[in-house]
C-alpha cells in the first residue's frame, strides 16, 4: 500500500481530462459494502463527489467520463406522488409543508407543473455541477438542488433533495430538502 | 410497509438519536422497498415544514398509521 493507491481516478478512456466521473464498485471476494454498492455507476462532478475510498479495504474507484447532457444521457425524475401523495396529502398536513406551499400560492392542481419544472431545472443544474452533496448511505448519495419558481410576481427558491442514481439519473427525494 | 406510509418511530437506537430522531417522531416512508430490512424514512417536525432527518430505519422500529391520532399531536 503506498500513496498512489489513494489516487481517485483510473482513466479508462485514455488521457482525456473530464470534469465528470463514474463510480465503479469493486467487490473483493464475497463481501460488499452496501453504501459503495449504492454508488456503482453513479455520475458525479469531480469536485462534488463522495470520498473515494469510503472505508478501509475499499476497492472502489472512479474513472473519467464525458460531461452529462440534460435529457440526452442524463435525466431527472420526480414522481408526481411526491406532490399529490405527500406535500398536498391530508395525511401529511401535520408537517406544515402543505400550508407552506399554499402560502406561496401553489395547490394540488399545480402538481403536474411542479413535477415538470422540478425535473427540468434539476437535470440542468445537476449536469452543470450545480448541486451540494448531502447524506450518503445504503440507499445512495443525496444531493440538494435549488429549484427556482415564479409565482404571483415573486421568485421562490426550493432547496430540493434528490438521489443520485446510475448513469446520469437523479430522482426526487423531497421537494423541500435538508 | 410501503412507499409514502405514515410512520412513527417506536424504538430508539443510537443511529437514530445521533440524527436527531427520537421515539414518537413521525415521518414518511420514501423508499419503494427495504434494504437489509431497513426503510428510508424522512422524519419531519410538526407544523414548521422542516425535516428532522432522512434516515434508514428498521421495519420493526416503525408503526404505520392511516393518520396521526389526536393525542399524538404536540401542543401548538
Amino acid at each position: 500500500m503506498n500513496m498512489f493507491n489513494n489516487l481517485l481516478k483510473i482513466d479508462e478512456a485514455g488521457n482525456v481530462f473530464s470534469e465528470w466521473v463514474e463510480w465503479k464498485h469493486v467487490t473483493a471476494g464475497f463481501l460488499h459494502c452496501s453504501t459503495c454498492l449504492s454508488l456503482h455507476k453513479c455520475w458525479f462532478h469531480r469536485k462534488k463527489m463522495p470520498i473515494c475510498k469510503q472505508h478501509e479495504h475499499c476497492h472502489c474507484y472512479v474513472f473519467s467520463i464525458n460531461s452529462p447532457i440534460p435529457n440526452v444521457n442524463s435525466k431527472a425524475e420526480c414522481s408526481i406522488d411526491k406532490f399529490t401523495g405527500y406535500i398536498f396529502s391530508e395525511k401529511y398536513k401535520w408537517n406544515g409543508k402543505m400550508e407552506l406551499f399554499h402560502s406561496l400560492g401553489f395547490t394540488i392542481e399545480d402538481s403536474q407543473m411542479l413535477k415538470d419544472e422540478f425535473e427540468k431545472q434539476a437535470v440542468q443544474k445537476y449536469c452543470n455541477g450545480d448541486y451540494t452533496l448531502q447524506k450518503l448511505n445504503a440507499y445512495g448519495q443525496r444531493i440538494n438542488i435549488v429549484i427556482q419558481l415564479q409565482k404571483n410576481g415573486r421568485e421562490i427558491n426550493f432547496e430540493s433533495g434528490w438521489m443520485v442514481r446510475e448513469k446520469g439519473l437523479v430522482t426526487l427525494n423531497t421537494p423541500l430538502g435538508d | 410497509m410501503k412507499y409514502l406510509d405514515l410512520v412513527e418511530l417506536i424504538n430508539d437506537r443510537p443511529t437514530y438519536t445521533k440524527q436527531g430522531v427520537k421515539v414518537g417522531d413521525f415521518g414518511a416512508v420514501m423508499s419503494e422497498k427495504a434494504i437489509e430490512g431497513k426503510w428510508q424514512v424522512i422524519f419531519s417536525e410538526f407544523y414548521t415544514g422542516k425535516d428532522i432527518a432522512d434516515i434508514m430505519v428498521r421495519e420493526e422500529d416503525l408503526k404505520v398509521y392511516d393518520k396521526i391520532p389526536p393525542e399524538k399531536y404536540p401542543k401548538h
